[in-house]
Protein backbone atom coordinates (compact mmCIF):
# COMPACT_ATOMS: atom_id res chain seq x y z
CA UNK A 1 0.00 0.00 0.00
CA UNK A 2 1.14 3.38 -0.60
CA UNK A 3 2.33 5.80 1.89
CA UNK A 4 -0.98 8.26 0.85
CA UNK A 5 -3.34 5.30 1.45
CA UNK A 6 -1.74 4.31 4.90
CA UNK A 7 -1.75 7.94 6.38
CA UNK A 8 -5.74 8.33 4.88
CA UNK A 9 -6.20 4.79 6.89
CA UNK A 10 -4.67 6.39 9.35
CA UNK A 11 -6.86 9.46 9.83
CA UNK A 12 -9.58 7.98 8.98
CA UNK A 13 -9.22 5.62 12.19
CA UNK A 14 -8.02 8.65 14.19
CA UNK A 15 -11.33 10.61 13.67
CA UNK A 16 -13.10 7.87 16.12
CA UNK A 17 -11.47 8.52 19.33
CA UNK A 18 -12.14 5.98 21.87
CA UNK A 19 -13.45 6.48 25.44
CA UNK A 20 -10.54 7.97 28.24
CA UNK A 21 -8.29 8.59 24.64
CA UNK A 22 -6.88 12.14 24.44
CA UNK A 23 -10.05 13.34 21.36
CA UNK A 24 -8.38 16.66 20.74
CA UNK A 25 -4.91 15.26 20.11
CA UNK A 26 -6.27 12.97 17.74
CA UNK A 27 -8.81 15.15 15.85
CA UNK A 28 -5.67 17.47 15.49
CA UNK A 29 -3.91 14.05 14.08
CA UNK A 30 -5.90 12.61 12.23
CA UNK A 31 -6.25 16.09 10.11
CA UNK A 32 -2.80 16.96 9.84
CA UNK A 33 -2.16 13.09 9.22
CA UNK A 34 -4.71 13.92 5.82
CA UNK A 35 -3.19 16.56 4.82
CA UNK A 36 0.35 14.70 4.71
CA UNK A 37 -1.63 11.74 3.12
CA UNK A 38 -1.93 14.02 -0.66
CA UNK A 39 1.22 16.06 0.83
CA UNK A 40 2.81 12.85 -0.12
CA UNK A 41 1.00 11.85 -3.15
CA UNK A 42 1.64 14.80 -4.89
CA UNK A 43 5.02 15.13 -4.21
CA UNK A 44 5.82 11.63 -5.17
CA UNK A 45 3.79 12.67 -8.54
CA UNK A 46 5.93 15.70 -9.30
CA UNK A 47 9.50 13.83 -8.42
CA UNK A 48 8.46 11.29 -10.63
CA UNK A 49 7.93 13.78 -13.42
CA UNK A 50 11.37 14.53 -13.40
CA UNK A 51 13.28 11.48 -12.28
CA UNK A 52 12.40 7.44 -12.75
CA UNK A 53 14.87 6.37 -10.09
CA UNK A 54 13.05 6.30 -6.63
CA UNK A 55 16.07 7.81 -4.19
CA UNK A 56 16.74 10.91 -6.86
CA UNK A 57 12.96 11.33 -7.02
CA UNK A 58 12.73 11.27 -3.28
CA UNK A 59 15.69 14.09 -2.92
CA UNK A 60 13.84 15.88 -5.32
CA UNK A 61 10.64 15.91 -3.96
CA UNK A 62 12.33 17.13 -0.45
CA UNK A 63 12.93 20.52 -2.41
CA UNK A 64 9.66 21.61 -2.92
CA UNK A 65 8.51 24.15 -0.65
CA UNK A 66 5.05 24.17 1.16
CA UNK A 67 4.10 27.80 0.88
CA UNK A 68 4.77 27.51 -3.14
CA UNK A 69 2.71 24.22 -3.23
CA UNK A 70 -0.28 26.16 -1.58
CA UNK A 71 0.09 29.72 -3.94
CA UNK A 72 0.06 27.20 -6.89
CA UNK A 73 -2.70 25.19 -5.58
CA UNK A 74 -4.50 29.00 -4.67
CA UNK A 75 -4.17 29.98 -8.13
CA UNK A 76 -5.31 26.63 -10.32
CA UNK A 77 -8.41 26.49 -7.42
CA UNK A 78 -9.16 29.91 -8.45
CA UNK A 79 -8.72 29.88 -12.58
CA UNK A 80 -4.99 31.35 -12.36
CA UNK A 81 -2.19 29.79 -14.60
CA UNK A 82 1.46 30.79 -14.81
CA UNK A 83 1.63 34.45 -17.64
CA UNK A 84 3.64 31.62 -20.16
CA UNK A 85 1.05 28.96 -20.25
CA UNK A 86 -2.20 31.00 -19.89
CA UNK A 87 -2.83 31.27 -23.63
CA UNK A 88 -2.59 27.29 -24.35
CA UNK A 89 -4.10 26.48 -20.88
CA UNK A 90 -6.12 29.06 -20.24
CA UNK A 91 -9.50 27.18 -21.98
CA UNK A 92 -8.51 23.65 -20.08
CA UNK A 93 -8.36 25.17 -16.84
CA UNK A 94 -11.83 26.49 -17.74
CA UNK A 95 -13.82 23.21 -19.20
CA UNK A 96 -15.94 21.23 -16.52
CA UNK A 97 -13.30 18.69 -17.10
CA UNK A 98 -11.23 20.51 -15.03
CA UNK A 99 -12.78 20.70 -11.92
CA UNK A 100 -11.60 17.49 -10.36
CA UNK A 101 -8.32 18.77 -10.55
CA UNK A 102 -9.50 22.18 -9.08
CA UNK A 103 -10.79 20.65 -6.55
CA UNK A 104 -7.76 18.82 -5.50
CA UNK A 105 -6.27 22.02 -5.86
CA UNK A 106 -8.60 23.66 -3.44
CA UNK A 107 -8.04 20.30 -1.00
CA UNK A 108 -4.14 20.94 -0.98
CA UNK A 109 -4.73 24.50 0.39
CA UNK A 110 -7.57 24.13 2.30
CA UNK A 111 -5.92 21.20 4.26
CA UNK A 112 -2.72 22.72 4.33
CA UNK A 113 -3.98 25.67 6.44
CA UNK A 114 -5.67 23.21 8.88
CA UNK A 115 -2.77 20.96 9.04
CA UNK A 116 -1.30 24.77 10.13
CA UNK A 117 -3.66 25.21 12.64
CA UNK A 118 -3.83 21.80 14.01
CA UNK A 119 -0.32 21.74 14.63
CA UNK A 120 0.03 25.12 15.77
CA UNK A 121 -3.03 26.63 17.36
CA UNK A 122 -3.96 25.60 20.81
CA UNK A 123 -6.98 27.88 20.56
CA UNK A 124 -9.08 26.13 17.72
CA UNK A 125 -11.03 23.55 19.26
CA UNK A 126 -11.59 20.56 16.77
CA UNK A 127 -14.76 18.76 16.68
CA UNK A 128 -15.20 15.29 15.52
CA UNK A 129 -17.84 16.45 12.12
CA UNK A 130 -14.76 19.22 11.30
CA UNK A 131 -12.09 16.48 11.25
CA UNK A 132 -14.34 13.58 9.33
CA UNK A 133 -15.16 16.36 7.15
CA UNK A 134 -11.64 17.11 6.35
CA UNK A 135 -10.51 13.63 5.73
CA UNK A 136 -13.15 12.99 4.06
CA UNK A 137 -12.26 16.38 1.43
CA UNK A 138 -9.00 14.68 1.67
CA UNK A 139 -10.01 11.06 0.27
CA UNK A 140 -12.28 12.73 -2.37
CA UNK A 141 -9.39 14.86 -3.36
CA UNK A 142 -7.18 11.46 -4.07
CA UNK A 143 -9.91 10.04 -6.40
CA UNK A 144 -10.27 12.96 -7.80
CA UNK A 145 -6.21 13.27 -8.49
CA UNK A 146 -6.61 9.40 -9.95
CA UNK A 147 -8.92 10.93 -12.17
CA UNK A 148 -6.62 13.36 -14.09
CA UNK A 149 -3.30 12.69 -13.14
CA UNK A 150 -2.12 11.52 -16.41
CA UNK A 151 -3.68 15.41 -18.20
CA UNK A 152 -1.24 18.00 -19.72
CA UNK A 153 -2.90 19.96 -17.15
CA UNK A 154 -2.52 18.03 -14.15
CA UNK A 155 1.21 17.96 -15.21
CA UNK A 156 1.37 21.81 -15.31
CA UNK A 157 -0.48 21.44 -11.74
CA UNK A 158 2.44 19.84 -10.62
CA UNK A 159 5.63 21.18 -12.87
CA UNK A 160 4.22 24.56 -11.75
CA UNK A 161 5.80 23.51 -7.75
CA UNK A 162 8.99 24.11 -9.09
CA UNK A 163 8.71 26.48 -11.87
CA UNK A 164 5.46 28.50 -10.74
CA UNK A 165 7.43 32.00 -10.27
CA UNK A 166 10.10 31.84 -13.15
CA UNK A 167 6.68 31.16 -15.56
CA UNK A 168 4.93 34.04 -13.71
CA UNK A 169 8.13 36.35 -14.20
CA UNK A 170 8.77 35.36 -17.81
CA UNK A 171 6.30 37.84 -20.50
CA UNK B 1 -10.34 52.20 9.98
CA UNK B 2 -13.25 54.24 12.01
CA UNK B 3 -15.49 50.86 11.77
CA UNK B 4 -12.45 49.17 13.49
CA UNK B 5 -12.66 51.31 15.98
CA UNK B 6 -16.35 51.32 16.70
CA UNK B 7 -16.69 47.72 16.84
CA UNK B 8 -13.55 47.17 19.09
CA UNK B 9 -15.05 49.64 21.49
CA UNK B 10 -18.50 48.56 21.55
CA UNK B 11 -17.77 44.64 21.24
CA UNK B 12 -15.38 45.24 24.44
CA UNK B 13 -17.84 46.17 26.79
CA UNK B 14 -20.35 43.42 26.65
CA UNK B 15 -19.09 41.60 29.59
CA UNK B 16 -19.64 44.44 31.29
CA UNK B 17 -23.37 44.92 30.27
CA UNK B 18 -24.06 40.74 31.11
CA UNK B 19 -21.18 39.95 33.74
CA UNK B 20 -20.62 36.22 32.82
CA UNK B 21 -20.79 34.03 36.10
CA UNK B 22 -23.35 36.09 38.31
CA UNK B 23 -26.69 35.63 38.81
CA UNK B 24 -29.19 38.77 37.69
CA UNK B 25 -29.65 40.27 40.80
CA UNK B 26 -25.42 40.66 40.76
CA UNK B 27 -25.96 41.56 36.83
CA UNK B 28 -27.85 44.68 37.33
CA UNK B 29 -25.98 45.64 39.94
CA UNK B 30 -23.05 45.67 38.68
CA UNK B 31 -24.00 47.10 35.31
CA UNK B 32 -24.94 50.33 37.74
CA UNK B 33 -22.29 50.16 39.62
CA UNK B 34 -19.30 50.25 36.26
CA UNK B 35 -21.76 52.15 34.33
CA UNK B 36 -18.78 54.61 34.09
CA UNK B 37 -17.19 51.91 31.63
CA UNK B 38 -19.55 51.18 29.94
CA UNK B 39 -22.44 53.68 29.42
CA UNK B 40 -20.02 56.26 28.18
CA UNK B 41 -20.13 57.96 24.50
CA UNK B 42 -16.69 55.91 23.67
CA UNK B 43 -18.29 52.90 23.34
CA UNK B 44 -20.33 53.95 20.47
CA UNK B 45 -17.61 56.30 19.49
CA UNK B 46 -16.73 56.33 16.07
CA UNK B 47 -20.38 54.91 14.66
CA UNK B 48 -21.26 55.80 11.35
CA UNK B 49 -23.84 54.55 9.28
CA UNK B 50 -22.05 54.85 6.19
CA UNK B 51 -19.93 52.12 7.29
CA UNK B 52 -22.94 49.51 7.20
CA UNK B 53 -23.67 50.41 3.98
CA UNK B 54 -24.13 46.93 3.29
CA UNK B 55 -26.90 46.10 5.88
CA UNK B 56 -30.67 45.64 4.61
CA UNK B 57 -32.53 49.32 5.60
CA UNK B 58 -34.46 47.74 8.16
CA UNK B 59 -30.83 46.19 9.83
CA UNK B 60 -29.10 49.56 9.27
CA UNK B 61 -32.09 51.51 10.85
CA UNK B 62 -32.41 49.35 13.56
CA UNK B 63 -28.67 49.61 14.19
CA UNK B 64 -28.32 53.40 13.97
CA UNK B 65 -31.79 53.51 16.01
CA UNK B 66 -29.90 51.98 18.95
CA UNK B 67 -26.59 53.81 18.30
CA UNK B 68 -28.34 56.99 19.15
CA UNK B 69 -30.62 55.94 22.07
CA UNK B 70 -27.48 54.53 23.40
CA UNK B 71 -25.66 57.68 23.00
CA UNK B 72 -28.37 60.17 24.11
CA UNK B 73 -28.36 57.81 27.59
CA UNK B 74 -24.81 57.66 27.81
CA UNK B 75 -24.21 61.01 27.61
CA UNK B 76 -27.00 62.40 29.76
CA UNK B 77 -26.76 60.65 32.91
CA UNK B 78 -23.81 62.40 34.68
CA UNK B 79 -25.79 65.60 34.38
CA UNK B 80 -29.32 64.09 34.67
CA UNK B 81 -29.93 62.27 37.62
CA UNK B 82 -26.94 60.90 39.50
CA UNK B 83 -27.67 58.42 42.28
CA UNK B 84 -24.80 58.66 44.52
CA UNK B 85 -22.74 55.95 46.68
CA UNK B 86 -20.97 56.68 49.20
CA UNK B 87 -17.39 54.77 49.45
CA UNK B 88 -15.21 53.59 51.98
CA UNK B 89 -13.03 56.47 51.67
CA UNK B 90 -15.85 59.37 51.89
CA UNK B 91 -16.29 60.45 48.79
CA UNK B 92 -19.15 59.72 46.60
CA UNK B 93 -19.54 57.76 43.40
CA UNK B 94 -22.37 58.85 40.46
CA UNK B 95 -24.21 56.38 39.16
CA UNK B 96 -27.13 56.30 36.72
CA UNK B 97 -30.12 55.64 38.32
CA UNK B 98 -31.59 51.50 37.53
CA UNK B 99 -33.61 52.84 34.49
CA UNK B 100 -30.73 54.69 32.82
CA UNK B 101 -28.57 51.48 32.86
CA UNK B 102 -31.81 49.61 32.02
CA UNK B 103 -32.02 51.46 28.86
CA UNK B 104 -28.62 51.57 27.95
CA UNK B 105 -28.15 48.13 28.34
CA UNK B 106 -31.56 47.56 25.89
CA UNK B 107 -30.09 49.92 23.60
CA UNK B 108 -26.46 48.11 23.35
CA UNK B 109 -28.40 44.73 23.05
CA UNK B 110 -30.58 46.33 20.35
CA UNK B 111 -27.39 47.04 18.58
CA UNK B 112 -25.07 43.85 19.33
CA UNK B 113 -28.17 41.79 17.60
CA UNK B 114 -27.01 43.50 14.45
CA UNK B 115 -23.50 43.00 14.65
CA UNK B 116 -23.48 39.67 16.51
CA UNK B 117 -20.07 39.29 17.45
CA UNK B 118 -20.54 35.73 17.86
CA UNK B 119 -20.91 35.25 14.33
CA UNK B 120 -18.86 37.52 12.59
CA UNK B 121 -15.52 38.08 14.33
CA UNK B 122 -14.78 41.51 13.01
CA UNK B 123 -16.28 44.18 10.78
CA UNK B 124 -14.74 42.57 7.80
CA UNK B 125 -16.20 39.43 8.38
CA UNK B 126 -19.79 41.12 9.05
CA UNK B 127 -19.39 42.66 5.90
CA UNK B 128 -18.25 39.44 3.81
CA UNK B 129 -21.05 37.54 5.99
CA UNK B 130 -23.85 39.52 5.36
CA UNK B 131 -23.05 39.50 1.36
CA UNK B 132 -22.17 35.90 1.61
CA UNK B 133 -25.55 34.89 3.32
CA UNK B 134 -27.66 37.06 1.36
CA UNK B 135 -26.30 35.57 -1.92
CA UNK B 136 -26.70 32.16 -0.67
CA UNK B 137 -30.47 32.16 1.32
CA UNK B 138 -32.54 30.94 -1.37
CA UNK B 139 -30.05 27.91 -1.88
CA UNK B 140 -28.89 26.45 1.47
CA UNK B 141 -30.44 23.14 2.68
CA UNK B 142 -32.67 23.38 5.94
CA UNK B 143 -29.93 21.29 7.25
CA UNK B 144 -27.98 23.88 7.39
CA UNK B 145 -28.17 25.94 10.94
CA UNK B 146 -26.04 29.12 10.61
CA UNK B 147 -23.28 30.18 9.27
CA UNK B 148 -20.51 31.73 11.07
CA UNK B 149 -17.55 34.33 9.60
CA UNK B 150 -13.96 34.75 10.78
CA UNK B 151 -11.17 36.75 8.50
CA UNK B 152 -7.68 37.02 8.94
CA UNK B 153 -4.19 35.97 7.47
CA UNK B 154 -4.46 32.34 6.65
CA UNK B 155 -0.83 30.15 7.29
CA UNK B 156 0.89 31.71 4.72
CA UNK B 157 -0.06 35.03 5.44
CA UNK B 158 -2.25 35.81 2.31
CA UNK B 159 -5.85 37.40 2.93
CA UNK B 160 -7.88 34.73 4.15
CA UNK B 161 -12.08 33.89 5.24
CA UNK B 162 -13.42 30.75 7.43
CA UNK B 163 -16.76 30.01 6.70
CA UNK B 164 -17.95 27.61 9.82
CA UNK B 165 -21.19 25.81 8.57
CA UNK B 166 -23.13 24.91 11.54
CA UNK B 167 -24.96 21.86 10.75
CA UNK B 168 -28.29 20.35 12.41
CA UNK B 169 -27.36 17.55 14.63
CA UNK B 170 -29.29 15.01 12.90
CA UNK B 171 -27.12 15.99 9.64
CA UNK B 172 -23.89 15.28 11.20
CA UNK B 173 -21.29 12.08 11.19
CA UNK B 174 -23.29 9.00 12.88
CA UNK B 175 -26.48 9.94 12.75
CA UNK B 176 -29.07 8.28 9.94
CA UNK B 177 -29.58 11.42 8.24
CA UNK B 178 -26.18 12.81 7.87
CA UNK B 179 -25.89 14.98 4.79
CA UNK B 180 -23.33 14.94 2.33
CA UNK B 181 -21.65 18.46 2.35
CA UNK B 182 -19.84 19.07 -0.30
CA UNK B 183 -22.69 20.87 -2.14
CA UNK B 184 -22.39 23.37 0.30
CA UNK B 185 -19.14 23.68 0.50
CA UNK B 186 -19.07 24.34 -3.77
CA UNK B 187 -22.01 26.89 -2.67
CA UNK B 188 -19.62 28.72 -0.09
CA UNK B 189 -16.47 28.76 -2.28
CA UNK B 190 -18.19 30.07 -4.89
CA UNK B 191 -20.59 32.94 -3.08
CA UNK B 192 -17.47 33.87 -0.96
CA UNK B 193 -15.40 34.49 -4.26
CA UNK B 194 -18.33 36.51 -5.84
CA UNK B 195 -18.18 38.62 -2.85
CA UNK B 196 -14.34 38.74 -1.39
CA UNK B 197 -12.76 37.51 -4.67
CA UNK B 198 -9.16 39.10 -2.62
CA UNK B 199 -9.37 36.62 0.21
CA UNK B 200 -9.20 33.19 -0.03
CA UNK B 201 -11.98 30.45 1.59
CA UNK B 202 -11.78 27.97 4.52
CA UNK B 203 -15.40 25.95 4.67
CA UNK B 204 -15.43 24.07 7.65
CA UNK B 205 -18.51 22.00 9.27
CA UNK B 206 -19.75 21.83 12.99
CA UNK B 207 -22.49 20.38 14.41
CA UNK B 208 -24.49 23.18 16.86
CA UNK B 209 -24.37 20.90 19.50
CA UNK B 210 -20.47 20.81 18.73
CA UNK B 211 -20.56 24.23 18.23
CA UNK B 212 -22.80 24.82 21.48
CA UNK B 213 -20.17 22.36 23.17
CA UNK B 214 -17.16 24.85 22.21
CA UNK B 215 -18.53 27.72 22.97
CA UNK B 216 -19.13 26.40 26.34
CA UNK B 217 -15.71 25.36 27.29
CA UNK B 218 -14.51 28.86 26.20
CA UNK B 219 -13.03 27.74 23.18
CA UNK B 220 -13.19 28.72 19.41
Amino acid sequence: MRLHNELLKQARLLTNPQPDWPEQADLRRAVSTAYYALFHLLTAETATLFEADPTVAAAIGRRLDHGMRKEVSKSFAADKLPATHRTVFGPQLQSTAADPLKRVAETFSTMQDARHEADYDPTRTYTRNDAVVLVELTEKAVADWASVRETDLARLYLRCFFLWEKWNKER
Amino acid sequence: MAIQRFWDDFVSKAGLINPPGVNSEEQVYRRQRYADEWLEPKTVAGFDPADFGFLVPTELGQLTAAVRAFLKVSGGWHRDTPEFEQLDDGSADPRPTSKQADDGAAYYREALSVLRPDRYSDPEALRIGKLVEREVASRLPEWVAELRFETGPDSTGDPAMWVWVILRDDAGVGQPARQDVTPVRSLMFQAAREVAPDRWTYVRFRTVSEQAGVIAAGGR
